[in-house]
């Protein structure tokens, strides 16, 4: 109670009455009456009872923080806790599309397959597409749409952007995209010019289709780029290329390869693959002859062949070709090329009709017209080339980018808008001037980019995974994107910022009324469209008829112009060396450069991990007095280290785009140099100084050679035929007895068989069990102290019997499920043992980690978690990973399990079902993915699967077969089909 | 040889009688230890503490911090555990092998050489206990009743290894306690002071030195011997299995066992010489621990190392001779690849070096044994690493061949080991006798007075 003059201030009506016992109260420290004394007085019970609540206490004290989980309110319909659901979509990247199955579980996608029906995937997904699961939980991602530096709302951002862009109506508005595979987006983007009609709309793409473009309007006078069947041909080649890889068609390509290159018995025949390459590409590893040239020697090297199907073929009769091609200089020499080109143009001028020549696509556009021409020889168009169908291609290479850059210069561009692409990262360093000159730049985008740094307005775009959208590959199929989660982050896709630019109705309605209208309209046996609609979405894809076809007359005036403007240069000048870019087969054009895994994917042919390398032959890298791992500056700008890699030209350098980012993710910043800065084109004549200073390259493999052993084991065709079985006579394997009883197997014994005729090393199945089975990446430290994690590798062997023609083989290699298992012997704790079905399994649980059996493995296909690699999981990538695999802590060993999560869940479906496990319901991650179907997994029990007739196949065996330690894994012996005047076989 | 001979080497030399034995020998534990003690101490007990440091960083952070990779899973760890678990052969090999085979001249050596192995043992027992990924659930390597019936792989010589460790630790233990109890009696006897006077007392089990005593203590150091003497062959060979039952060239080879014990024995003998050169220095012990000690010592190293050298050689031949593509390029590898120098220096250390014992005046000479012995002790090392880390790197597919080096932890946890092992010397020879009283009287002059021995 405080007096205060005449005021009084109490606190209960006891001190206002002056209570006694208030005072009492009072006057005490302690309200209540515990001045401790009791503790001294304890009584038995008080004792026991403090007893057990201290232990209670000390025994909870640490726990860990309570995640609640909260039940769905109202349960979807169709969804069952733990079950996989697939919806089709459609992977879209550049020019090219294809459908794929997005597999979700409890509303989470966590895998991307292909989709089966789409004729471009078949089934398979690339690399890039099925790392695209891990782009769309990337951490890095853009999260929210910012006014310079200031974090905003997408409603007061969308605010100032449409206030800016009404502002003035002669305000200059470029849009700068990249490739649009999309009708829908692209008729959307029509209506925003025709809103602002001072737009001018630009597509730009580092990998371009417009030299190609070019060289079909000179060639035929289209400059629409026809569909390729390669199922068709017998005789292939490819120049430059790189069919069976690094194009972004490969995935359907490779099938199509695959067709004519599967042998069950002697009497099967194969096509011929003939690469003439500046590069090492997967192709070339692949290719029956390969011929290494100079950039600049190519031009020459497809004269000399069209000359000698001329001349010496006669192929055609027409006397202005034959004096134009009468100046190529013939090749005198009794070299390599000369057997080479004889025994090609032998084959091609035999195959009319069958054959197919490639030129790549970032080409010269006289090396591309040459091209056309031979395959107009060759009578390839509506043969091998499809006269109908041409496939998506844009004017999207640097001279459309020109006006715009010389727009940018002048200052006549008020508002640029760049969506997607990395322009500022694309190309040299110019560019970036050039973009402080611009006041306003609006930018959407997945990442904090290079180019996002550089605008003024940003805004996050959602991922393919998680907008509406369509997508159109060629003519005649077009296929929908649907979402499979809501948007991680506060993001919207290209479609949704347009429709609330120009008010319009929202984005999937603009989406279905195009569909409407444009596809519907033209699909006429459905009832409703919502009938179609629904149809579409289940599918992934809809058909269209084409009808007409084009003719491809080839006009001699193109030749003519290609003779015309010979660079003497391209003659072939000894003294310079020449840089051969081409596309990185892991980050592509840099866009995938912050994934983790797909930076730890081995490039398919040097193995190298977390880096673009100077690749030269050795003979160049001693002309150039540089050693492995030294480091050479290219033209005063591009730094990289040096590789040697056998099977090059000398003279040449090679290296991949996609490295060097300087921004957009902590994973991909500063891995490898970007050589953008050299310019647009992919061949350059450069000047080399070597630097000091050396580079640690991470390298997954690094010996190349099999030192004889019978590892990988192949015969030309004509060995095959004449001996079948020649597999059982490279190994001498005595028949070994066991003094126990074997065990029968009675229920399945899985096993898998691997064709290595058909499989080209692409790695889409190292992606593929990467995602399946949450493998981490550990990053390039680790990988250089060969510790990477991936359960299935690619071994790539070279072979250097001849000195200009290396070949080379490659291996899938995963756990062998050995029914002798050397590992499962020596486990102190019993952690790894065989499972009634014949599977080698691994016990995380109970893994101490002696790392005995990793050493006693013959094939070293065993993983040790050195670290705890998984620590560094970070919000929201625990989403993307399939619960159905338990995440694996440090200290413990795993390995391949031959997708034990699939063949339980195939089981478990079958029981359901009331049915016997049908042959080819269970695939494994490695066998979904694979695009040449080249992995085979089954029932080795059951006399009619697919698995058990592969596997007796009479050029089967297994690895290591003489350590008795039978392999589940049969390898299907790698046959080549060489020109017999190129390679002589011996009996 | 007959008895007569070996009566005629003298093994205690300058005329001493009893007392003055018991008095040179107890002379350590009676005074102070010195500055130098304490310094050499502080030095070794300070290595020691930085190897446990790594230890506890590798624990902490995972395997990952040492060198090991894929395909090398096992490196310094596996190497200093065959190492040390090699040099605490010697000890039992002393002194039951050649108790029994009446070699007297083991005397003066078989206490230090014991203790050596005890030590030894627990340096080893660390390895296999902290290269494994998750130490935490070691214990699942002894076959421990549980909940969910998951009994131990008893087709893994890692499990051998564990039940051959953990046995010779204990007899090797028992048997240097069993030796200790006369002399620990004696102590008990002469001390004065009253903490001494306890611990010794409870430690020599109330010895009373009678004759019944003795005779029943005999029988017993007797079975001990019997006991150790094939455990001393065992743990090697089962050591050895580790690798000869794996199915990796250069590891699977029936050549192991013999060759392991032969290695074990030849560097746990060069271990001793080190020790014991050091020790008879210090304490004045050179009339017990003679220069014929050291000499028959020598000669055994020279006899170990010429059997390590047949077997190296041995294993070549047999690599060639099976003409077996893969075991043949393991050992071409060994010699001739990146790891050569390793091999090499294996081979200059273990079997050129002890050669020069093969002339008496170097078989003699203080400066020379000690160098060979540290280099035979080095070359051991190196012979473990060979055998491990050239098989590991490159075996069957070449695909998956790689390299090791080693990081500063791996070198942390080897000294640490080194600086554990001379700690635990060090505070031994300050607390208990190393080197028997009571078995040198019986070697003395006089000690048998009618020139006979008789000692069954």
């Amino acid at each position: 109670m405080m007096k205060d003059q005449d005021k009084i201030y109490w606190k209960s009506f006891e001190e206002l009455t002056q209570d006694p016992r208030y005072l009492e109260l009072a006057q005490r420290e302690f309200m209540e009456e515990d001045d401790g004394s009791d503790f001294f007085t304890l009584s038995r019970r008080k004792f026991l009872k403090l007893l057990g609540a201290s232990v209670a206490l000390a025994t909870t004290a640490c726990r860990r923080p309570v995640h609640k989980i909260f039940p769905y309110v109202r349960q979807p319909e169709t969804l069952k806790p733990g079950v996989a659901q697939y919806y089709a979509s459609t992977f879209a990247l550049n020019n090219h599309s294809y459908g794929i199955l997005v597999k979700t579980i409890e509303g989470r996608p966590i895998k991307i397959e292909g989709n089966p029906d789409h004729p471009l995937s078949l089934g398979s997904a690339s690399t890039f597409a099925q790392a695209s699961i891990l782009e769309l939980y990337d951490p890095d991602r853009k999260r929210k749409p910012t006014i310079g530096n200031k974090s905003v709302s997408w409603d007061e951002w969308n605010k100032e952007i449409i206030s800016l862009l009404k502002e003035g109506g002669n305000k200059q508005i470029r849009l700068l995209t990249e490739s649009i595979t999309s009708p829908t987006l692209r008729s959307t983007i029509e209506k925003f010019i025709k809103k602002f009609p001072n737009t001018k709309w630009y597509e730009y793409e580092p990998i371009s289709q417009e030299t190609a473009r070019q060289s079909y309007q000179h060639a035929f006078g289209r400059p629409n780029i026809p569909k390729f069947h390669l199922e068709k041909a017998d005789i292939l080649l490819s120049i430059n290329a790189d069919i069976l890889g690094g194009r972004l068609d490969s995935n359907a390509l490779l099938r199509q390869w695959a067709n004519k290159r599967k042998i069950t018995s002697p009497k099967d025949t194969l096509n011929r693959l003939y690469v003439a390459e500046s590069y090492f590409s997967l192709t070339g590893s692949n290719a029956d002859h390969r011929l290494a040239l100079k950039p600049s020697e190519l031009l020459l090297f497809s004269l000399q062949l069209a000359k000698l199907l001329v001349y010496r073929f006669n192929l055609s009769t027409d006397s202005n070709i034959r004096s134009l091609l009468k100046s190529v200089p013939d090749e005198n020499s009794s070299s390599y090329k000369k057997e080479f080109l004889g025994a090609l143009a032998h084959d091609l001028s035999k195959n009319r009709g069958k054959s197919l020549v490639l030129v790549g696509e970032q080409e010269s556009l006289e090396l591309q017209i040459v091209g056309h021409f031979i395959n107009s020889l060759l009578q390839s168009y509506g043969t091998t080339i499809d006269t109908k169908i041409s496939t998506a291609s844009f004017n999207n290479g640097f001279n459309s980018l020109k006006s715009l850059t010389q727009e940018m210069e002048q200052g006549k561009v008020d508002i640029l808008i760049t969506v997607g692409g990395n322009i500022a990262y694309q190309t040299d360093s110019k560019i970036n001037d050039l973009f402080k000159k611009i006041p306003h730049h609006i930018r959407l985008s997945l990442y904090n980019d290079e180019t996002t740094a550089l605008s003024h307005y940003a805004a996050p775009l959602s991922h393919d995974l998680e907008s509406w959208g369509d997508s159109q590959p060629e003519t005649g199929m077009i296929s929908l994107i649907q979402p499979t989660i809501q948007p991680l982050h506060d993001s919207r896709s290209l479609g949704e910022v347009l429709m609330s630019w120009i008010h319009e109705e929202g984005w999937l309605t603009e989406l279905k009324t195009y569909w409407k209208n444009h596809i519907y309209s033209k699909q006429p046996r459905m009832a409703s469209f919502e009938a179609f609609w629904e149809a579409a979405l289940h599918n992934g894809v809809v058909f269209e008829k084409v009808t007409g076809s084009h003719s491809f007359t080839f006009k001699p005036e193109a030749l003519h112009n290609v003779m015309k403007n010979l660079d003497p240069r391209f003659r072939g000048d000894d003294t310079r060396i020449e840089l051969q870019l081409h596309p990185s087969y892991t980050v592509y054009d840099g866009r995938f450069a912050n994934i983790g895994s797909l930076q730890e994917l081995p490039d398919p042919v040097t193995k190298v991990t977390w880096d673009n390398v100077a690749s030269l032959s050795p003979n160049t890298a001693q002309k150039l007095g540089v050693k492995q791992g030294d480091i050479i500056e290219i033209e005063n700008k591009i730094k990289l280290p040096i590789f040697l890699q056998p099977g090059l030209a000398d003279g040449v350098i090679t290296t991949s785009l996609g490295y060097g980012r300087s921004k957009g993710g902590e994973v991909g910043i500063g891995v490898g140099s970007t050589v953008f800065a050299l310019g647009s084109q992919f061949q350059h004549a450069i000047r080399v100084k070597k630097l000091s200073g050396h580079h640690k390259i991470a390298t997954t493999q690094a010996h190349h050679s099999m030192e004889g052993r019978p590892i990988v084991l192949e015969a030309p065709l004509e060995e095959y035929k004449h001996t079948p079985d020649f597999p059982k006579h490279k190994t001498h394997t005595p028949e070994l007895f066991s003094m126990y009883e074997e065990y029968p197997y009675p229920g399945h014994k899985w096993g898998m068989a691997i064709d290595l005729t058909s499989c080209v090393g692409c790695s889409g199945c190292v992606v593929a069990c990467d995602v399946e089975n949450n493998i981490p990446s550990v990053g390039k430290a680790q990988v250089l102290k060969g510790r990477e994690m991936q359960w299935m590798r690619l071994d790539r062997y070279y072979e250097t019997s001849l000195e200009h023609d290396i070949k080379t083989v490659h291996q899938p290699m995963l756990c062998q499920h050995c029914d002798n298992a050397p590992c499962e012997t020596v486990c102190p704790v019993a952690a790894t043992t065989h499972s009634s079905e014949g599977i080698n399994q691994m016990t995380y649980n109970r893994c101490v980690g002696t790392r005995y059996c990793a050493n006693n493995c013959p094939y070293k296909v065993r993983r040790f978690n050195y670290f705890n690699f998984n620590n560094s999981i970070e919000y929201p990538q625990e989403l993307g990973k399939n619960p159905d695999v338990t995440i694996r802590m440090r200290g413990v060993m795993e390995k391949c399990t031959f997708c034990i999560q699939r063949i339980s869940e195939g089981k478990n479906a079958a029981k359901m079902r009331g049915e016997p496990v049908l042959d080819g319901s269970i695939k494994t991650a490695c066998q979904e993915a694979c695009p040449t179907e080249a992995i085979i997994f089954g029932d080795l029990n059951d006399p009619h699967s697919k698995v058990s007739k592969a596997s007796k196949q009479s050029h089967g065996y297994h690895v290591l077969e003489e350590l008795n330690v039978r392999p589940a894994i049969t390898y299907l012996a790698k046959i080549r089909n060489p020109h017999p005047k190129l390679e002589k076989f011996k009996i | 040889m007959n008895v007569q001979t070996i009566e005629k080497i003298e093994l205690v030399l300058g005329k001493k009688d009893r007392k003055t034995i018991t008095e040179l020998i107890s002379k350590p534990l009676d005074c102070f230890p010195s500055k130098k003690w304490f310094l050499l101490f502080s030095f070794t007990a300070s290595i020691a503490t930085l190897g446990f440091l790594c230890i506890g960083w590798t624990i902490y952070k995972g395997i990952g911090v040492w060198g090991n990779n894929n395909p090398v899973g096992w490196a310094f760890d596996i190497t200093n555990f065959v190492f040390w678990i090699g040099i605490g052969h010697a000890g039992t090999l002393i002194s039951a092998i050649l108790f029994l085979f009446r070699q007297r001249w083991r005397t003066a050596i078989n206490r230090a050489a014991e203790a050596m192995t005890i030590f030894a043992v627990m340096c080893a027992g660390i390895f296999p206990l902290i290269h494994v990924g998750r130490p935490w659930f070691a214990y699942w390597l002894f076959p421990l009743p549980n909940e969910m019936k998951i009994w131990v792989n008893f087709r893994s010589p890692l499990l051998w290894d564990v039940f051959a460790v953990s046995t010779y630790f204990i007899v090797s233990f028992l048997f240097w306690y069993i030796g200790l109890i006369p002399d620990l009696a004696t102590l008990r006897d002469r001390t004065t002071n009253p903490i001494k006077k306890v611990a010794y007392s409870i430690l020599s089990l109330g010895w009373r030195s009678s004759q019944r005593s003795w005779k029943q203590y005999e029988t017993a150091y007797l079975i001990f011997a019997a006991i150790s003497t094939p455990l001393v062959l065992s743990v090697h060979s089962i050591v050895s299995f580790d690798f000869a039952t794996s199915i990796i060239p250069g590891w699977h080879t029936t050549i192991f066992p013999p060759y392991f014990v032969a290695g074990a024995i030849f560097g746990g003998f060069a271990m001793v010489l080190l020790l014991l050169v050091a020790t008879r220095k210090v304490f004045q012990w050179e009339d017990f621990i003679t220069i014929t000690h050291l000499e028959n010592m020598n000669k055994v190293l020279l006899t170990a190392g010429m059997l390590v050298g047949y077997a190296y050689s041995v294993e070549f031949f047999t690599a060639w001779y099976s003409a077996n593509d893969y075991e043949f390029f393991a050992f071409k590898n060994r010699a001739f690849g990146p790891y050569a120098w390793t091999y090499w220096t294996m081979i200059f250390c273990n079997v050129l070096s002890p050669q020069l014992f093969w002339f008496k005046r170097f078989r003699t000479s203080i400066p020379v044994m000690i160098v060979v012995a540290i280099l035979v002790t080095i070359g051991m090392w190196f012979e473990r690493f060979v055998i491990i880390v050239t098989s590991l790197h490159r075996d069957f597919l070449p695909s998956s061949w790689g390299m090791y080096t080693p990081t500063i932890f791996d070198f942390g946890i080897l000294a640490g080991s080194l600086g554990l092992f001379f700690t635990l010397y060090l505070i031994f020879v300050r607390l208990l006798p190393a080197v028997s009283m009571s078995e040198i009287k019986g070697v003395m002059p006089g000690a048998h007075p009618k020139g006979e021995v008789n000692d069954v």
